[in-house]
């Protein structure tokens, strides 16, 4: 397994292909601004074999940095992994679902290692999403992934297929073959604080009411002079989110919109009514430490990755601001320096545990090692 | 050592030629801090936010549970003031409330009773109180632990060793585990016992046993109520008085099993009639009360009489006979309540008695007249007692008259009561009093025995005919009474005659028929008295030869006149000549008449024309009567 990673930085107006491989199997790209369809013509024109897919972001990672450069690439040739490319409209969140479902169908078979999935990052439901490839799937297969981003803007998150980037897409390529290694790790480092509140009222993605209170009062008590900023400034204090019959469930949840009429907000995933949550914050130490976690977890198994995909939560980013790039540090330091590549994320998909399926996390760092065996 | 942040501010301020930016180094830091001082108000922000909810709900919280402690203590003394014992169990069958009265029904120390206390273990405490041991206990805790995980209520009742009665009620709770409630029934299933007992006693206290309709005392009772009510809520009240017409007669000639049937089934039809308003009762024998409230008018009234008529008259079955009856009522209103129970029960008596010699299967209210009748009717009752012994009675004859030779062939003792206030009571007033009240046989045995006393001393051979009521033929022996009234006498049985009349016939008619037989026996001639007039069933005239008929003054009235009479008359001279039997006319007070009667083959006459009634017969000279006179 070979990997090239190409960036280019605002300084620039070129791609730096000669940073790629020799006609790679794949390319996975994240970018952002106005550089975005040039870079991805570059590409298509450096590897027209090659399965190319990407999104925007909400800031590029590539190996020990996460400055703000325009657009960053990683080409990858496999020595006996097979790739294969799959797409899918996802009108809305309703239909998240259905998405994840048809795009199992479409790479499903028996040795299919990996998948890894981006989603448009505004008209999905990440939670559905999961749910519905898991279905197609079964437990030999390891599913990563993310949602699109748009900065701190929440407006608009294109996808990339080839030489094509629009909204409303679901993308994914299936890796297949017995020679290929993925691990993974997913922490937050976030900590709860305050009273726990019951979810009295939601739909899906939406919640309106804990302990019968209209929630978007109770994010704008919370933010103060942050309120001005929402939605983005609501990832500062994602919410914490369990079962109450089930010890164990617990997951983070980042808001992806408000609703000011019914004041309401849309998150990336369900908020199922009856649920306990429970606010988050974190100081930048607790940031890193997470990351730190995840990619131990990821390391644990095999020390010799050969590329790490890293998912990393906007809010991170909006809390660590300058330090962000401290978490990509340690994570490349525990990796032993291997080739990084990712983006910063409106939601990570990553199974919780070895063998589990794969859900929908925020405010994580997500971090996927692939290797071949020699 | 230079902080991480910092080396990277400084890699990020070098220019191209390796020297730092000083400018850009400066904003890279400035933003540090900035990042810093509004990470710090944030926090800062959010920590007093959370503190100040915290605070808010830890008063809540603060509030809630002296809330909670002072309807806790409510909760306690309700509990354990109930008479039932509690016990509250959770789904582990841990106990999580009881109340002292559970501890108290099972003897069991208070300080036993610990939240937390599993159900094995409290059945184990009250099987080592002794209260119930041995086998039973055994299965008693294995029950009450089938019935802890049941998700249906279940009731049982155990019978402690100390003889106490516990009902136990097991409910279970949505949340798992149950509640049961003890109740300590030992008393209340023996004042259950009692009442039932009671219920039993009243039974016979106050219900007709035959009938099942409230009997004698309960209806009095009824009666006397809705006359209270009556007068209280100023509504009318009105009593029915209800009697089978010819019911004797059924009971003595189908037996009285029929009798019974009759009574059950019209007690069943009577008892239709019963609502809120109104009760039916059995007075005794045949005789039915109907009480009835809150009366709208008089026409509701009228009507239930007609239905009840309407009802009785309708066949009844008894085994293998079907039985035609039907009622008579008499009915009375109270208005207000302001005739007290008595009187309105003695004038529906009245208005019944009426409605009855007016023909029965009728109705009749009560009026006032009809009171002053029966006050008649009463009194003369009273006077009619002692008229025998106070020798009151005397008789007077009638002659009776052969058309052939004129001659006064025999004469009929006529009974009058002379009365030393009332004057002459006339016969119709006193006779069916006499009949009534039973006194007719006393009087029957002494017109008999003075008319053969007297016809004895006679100096020629006529014949005395001396009435006898159908009462006597049913409570008196005839033919020892005409027997002993001969002998007594020593008047050849030849010259008495007796009068009947078809009523007679009602009872056994076998009966009457050899009780004729024996008196024909003897001699003595019967006449049949008042023919046509009565229900003139031709039967009895082919099982007994009448040596005599009498046709009624009635139709003799209007003879020559009215065309129907002249036809029955002359269809009953017409009768008595193919029987070969003797007809006589009464009531003839016309030459007319008696031609009329002479021409269509009449024997023998009787009348004012020939002579009235008077206390002694007349002189032999005047003893014919002659077609010239």
């Amino acid at each position: 397994m070979e990997v090239g990673i190409a960036t280019c930085d605002t300084s620039r107006q070129e791609l730096d292909t000669s940073k790629f491989v020799h006609d790679p199997d794949l390319v996975i790209y994240f970018g952002n601004g106005d550089f975005l369809t040039h870079g991805v013509a570059q590409i298509n024109k450096f590897a027209p074999e090659a399965v190319v897919l990407g999104c925007t972001s909400g800031g590029q990672i590539q190996n020990d940095t996460s400055i703000e450069s325009q657009f960053s690439a990683a080409s990858i040739k496999f020595s006996s992994t097979r790739v294969k490319a799959a797409k899918c409209e996802i009108r809305d969140s309703q239909s998240s679902k259905a998405a994840g479902q048809e795009i199992g169908r479409q790479l499903a078979s028996e040795d299919l290692a990996c998948v890894i999935i981006i989603s448009d990052g505004l008209a999905t439901n990440g939670s559905e999403l999961a749910s519905g490839i898991s279905a197609e799937l079964g437990p030999n297969t390891v599913v990563v992934g993310g949602l699109a981003g748009d900065g701190d803007r929440f407006e608009k998150t294109l996808v990339g297929f080839g030489d094509d980037l629009q909204t409303n897409m679901v993308v994914a390529v299936g890796l297949y073959g017995k020679d290929l290694n993925v691990s993974h790790g997913s922490r937050g480092g976030w900590q709860t604080f305050g009273p726990k509140r019951l979810v009295t009222r939601s739909q899906d993605n939406i919640l309106y009411e804990l302990d019968g209170h209209p929630v978007l009062d109770l994010y704008e008590k919370y933010l103060g002079d942050d309120a001005a900023g929402l939605p983005s400034t609501a990832l500062l204090f994602p919410l914490q989110i369990v079962d109450p019959d089930v010890p164990g469930s617990e997951v983070v949840r980042t808001i992806l919109n408000i609703d000011r009429e019914k004041k309401s907000l849309i998150f990336a995933g369900n908020i199922p009514h009856g649920w306990v949550a429970q606010f988050m914050n974190a100081s930048h130490h607790n940031l890193i430490e997470g990351a730190t976690m995840a990619a131990k977890d990821a390391a644990k198994e095999r020390s010799d990755g050969e590329l790490a995909i890293l998912i990393s939560c906007i809010g991170r980013k909006l809390v660590m601001n300058q330090r962000a790039e401290e978490e990509v540090e340690v994570v490349s330091d525990i990796l032993n320096g291997i080739p990084q590549i990712g983006f910063y994320s409106y939601g990570e998909l990553c199974p919780s545990e070895k063998g589990g399926k794969t859900r929908l996390h925020n405010q994580t760092m997500t971090i996927t090692v692939l290797s071949e065996k020699v | 050592m230079t902080h991480k942040l910092l080396q990277r501010q400084l890699g990020k301020s070098r220019k191209a030629d390796g020297s730092l930016d000083f400018d850009r180094f400066c904003e890279l830091v400035d933003e540090a801090y900035e990042d810093l001082y509004r990470d710090q108000t944030r926090t800062k922000h959010s920590v007093t936010f959370v503190s100040e909810e915290l605070e808010k709900l830890n008063a809540e919280l603060r509030d809630s549970a002296s809330e909670l402690k002072e309807k806790n203590s409510w909760f306690r003394a309700a509990i354990d003031n109930m008479s039932q014992g509690i016990c509250l169990f959770d789904s582990n069958q841990q106990m999580l409330v009881s109340n002292d009265q559970f501890a108290l029904i099972y003897g069991l120390k208070p300080e036993q009773m610990k939240v937390g206390l599993a159900l094995e273990d409290l059945l184990g405490l009250r099987a080592e109180n002794g209260i119930y041991h041995g086998e039973a206990s055994k299965q008693y805790i294995a029950s009450c632990l089938g019935r802890a995980t049941d998700t249906n209520p279940s009731r049982m009742v155990h019978k402690l060793n100390n003889g106490q009665e516990v009902e136990i009620i097991f409910q279970p709770l949505i949340s798992g585990g149950f509640m049961s409630t003890h109740s300590d029934i030992t008393e209340k299933l023996a004042s259950e016992k009692k009442i039932k007992k009671m219920a039993r006693y009243e039974d016979l206290v106050y219900v007709d046993t035959l009938t099942g309709l409230s009997n004698r005392v309960k209806i009095q009772e009824e009666l006397d109520r809705a006359v209270e009510l009556g007068r209280q809520n100023q509504s009318d009240v009105a009593l029915f008085f209800i009697d089978l017409d010819g019911f004797k007669e059924i009971n003595d000639t189908l037996g009285h099993q029929s009798g019974d049937s009759v009574l059950i089934e019209f007690s069943r039809r009577l008892n239709g009639f019963a609502n809120q308003d109104i009760v039916a009762g059995r007075l005794g024998g045949d005789e039915f009360l109907l009480v009835v409230h809150n009366v709208s008018n008089l026409a509701n009234l009228e009507e239930i009489a007609k239905l009840i008529c309407h009802s009785a008259s309708e066949e009844i079955r008894a085994g293998q006979n079907t039985i035609t009856i039907s009622a008579s009522v008499g009915i009375a209103v109270s208005r207000a309540g302001k005739k007290g129970s008595s009187t309105l029960l003695q004038n529906a008596d009245i208005a019944l008695y009426r409605a009855k010699s007016e023909g029965a299967n009728n109705y009749l209210f009560f009026e006032e007249q009809m009171d002053a009748e029966a006050k008649e009717s009463r009194r003369l009752a009273k006077c009619l007692k002692s008229a025998i012994p106070k020798d009151q009675f005397l008789l007077h004859y009638q002659p009776q008259i052969d058309f052939k030779s004129g001659n006064i062939v025999g004469y009929e003792a006529l009974v009058r009561w002379e009365h030393p206030l009332l004057g002459l009571v006339p016969p119709i007033k006193f006779i069916e009093l006499a009949e009534k009240t039973g006194q007719i046989c006393e009087l029957g045995e002494w017109v008999l025995r003075t008319a053969c006393n007297y016809a004895v001393t006679w100096p020629g051979h006529e014949t005395v005919s001396v009435n006898i009521s159908p009462i006597q033929f049913k409570q008196q022996n005839i033919a020892e009474l005409v027997a002993n009234a001969l002998d007594e006498s020593g008047l050849d049985p030849r010259r008495l005659e007796l009068e009947i009349t078809e009523s007679v016939f009602i009872q056994n008619s076998s009966d009457v028929i050899n009780v004729f037989e024996n008196l024909c026996e003897m001699g003595v001639s019967i006449a049949l008295d008042d023919f046509g007039t009565g229900f003139s069933s031709l039967s009895y005239l082919s099982q007994f030869r009448f040596d005599k008929l009498k046709i009624d003054k009635s139709f003799i009235d209007d003879i020559g006149f009215d065309q129907e009479d002249t036809a029955i008359v002359s269809m009953i001279i017409g009768l008595g000549r193919s029987l070969n039997t003797v007809v006589i006319a009464e009531g003839i007070e016309t030459l007319q008449q008696h031609n009329l009667l002479s021409i269509s083959g009449c024997s023998q006459g009787q009348g004012y024309l020939y002579g009235k009634p008077e206390p002694r017969i007349l002189d032999l000279e005047h003893s014919q009567f002659h077609k010239s006179a």
